[in-house]
């Protein structure tokens, strides 16, 4: 299944959530890329376990392990819009902006962000190396003892659910998901710091200027 | 901090409101090629005018201090000078010469299409 819009809005909230928190109760100062798909993996393995909807990024078996090429995309994206730092993967004020105005949909949303909260005590602070060794021994499929690391390369590994199965989906009203995907959106921002620009350098039009001849 | 769409409605149509248009918002409007949906915001703006104090719904996030109205899927983003200062938003509209501006101004911001958020 393809991931909606809606998916989209609600994996890049996620995954701000989780950074932010990685920076602020676990106190990192840096946050390897490589280290956020794991726990970004971790927490969406952990919601898919009990059937409910939250992150919605594919995740293929690769080198490192667990990898979401959607994921590494979403990061670039936060980065390059301003979310993050390009160094350490530090959250911006654009990210206290969004969670703090978006506190409603957190407050509602527990039940999920528990989930991260809890994978972030466990693994953030765990050495990468470590880190990547839990992860590589943990059982995966259907009897038969095997492991992530006995996988073949490119096995696909987690994909947004049927929705059929899902049992709980994250809670995020129609408006709530399009104010998230107009920030998330590099044209708007563009377009916003223009309107800013004008506001901050005077540049004013007059009603009759802007509605006369059209 | 961020109000969402809290039912607050204050009447203050006896008032006459000065506004003005950042030149983004211009250039948006005559991009938009689009007569029906011109006259449209235009009725917009002028019910905004009208009635600046109803349906109080604010921006988030990177449009945090804004107050914003919709029409279909275009959203009129702008503020109250009056209101802006109360709640203080001046940090997040950061206009030019914001201490000469009188509290009945309404300045309109910019647009966005928002229907390429919605999968209607």
């Amino acid at each position: 299944m393809a991931r909606t819009l809606r998916d989209k809005a609600i994996d890049q909230f996620l995954t701000l959530y989780l950074i932010n928190d990685v920076f602020s109760r676990k106190n990192l100062s840096l946050l390897p890329s490589t280290k956020l798909q794991k726990l970004v993996f971790l927490s969406e393995k952990t919601m898919i376990d009990k059937r409910e909807k939250g992150f919605n990024f594919y995740f293929i078996k690769l080198v490192h392990g667990p990898f979401s090429p959607e994921l590494e995309n979403d990061i670039s994206k936060l980065i390059q819009d301003g979310f993050i730092n390009d160094l350490e993967l530090r959250p911006t004020n654009n990210t206290r902006l969004i969670l703090e105005d978006f506190q409603s949909v957190i407050d509602r949303n527990q039940t999920f962000l528990a989930k991260i909260n809890r994978v972030n005590d466990t693994f953030a602070r765990m050495s990468l190396q470590k880190l990547l060794s839990v992860i590589y021994s943990m059982p995966w499929g259907r009897g038969r003892g095997r492991t992530i690391a006995d996988l073949p390369q490119r096995t696909p590994m987690l994909y947004p659910m049927k929705p059929e199965i899902v049992a709980t989906e994250f809670e995020i009203t129609e408006n709530e998901a399009e104010d998230l995907l107009m920030n998330f959106d590099p044209e708007a921002i563009k377009d916003l710091s223009q309107a800013m620009k004008d506001a901050r350098e005077g540049k004013w039009r007059t009603y009759e200027q802007v509605f006369s001849d059209l | 901090m961020h109000g969402r769409a809290n039912g607050e409605h204050m009447s203050k149509s006896s008032l006459i409101y000065n506004k003005d248009f950042t030149e983004k918002f211009e250039k948006q409007l005559r991009k938009l090629g689009d007569k029906v949906r011109v006259k449209r915001i235009n009725q917009k703006v002028d019910e905004i005018l009208g009635f600046p104090y109803r349906e109080i719904r604010f921006g988030a996030g990177r449009w945090r201090g804004k107050r914003e109205e919709r029409i279909g899927d275009d959203r009129l983003f702008f503020a109250i000078c009056e209101q802006c200062r109360k709640e203080k938003h001046q940090a997040y509209n950061n206009c030019y010469n914001c201490e000469k501006i009188p509290d009945n101004t309404i300045r309109f911001f910019e647009m966005v299409d928002s229907h390429k958020y919605n999968e209607r």
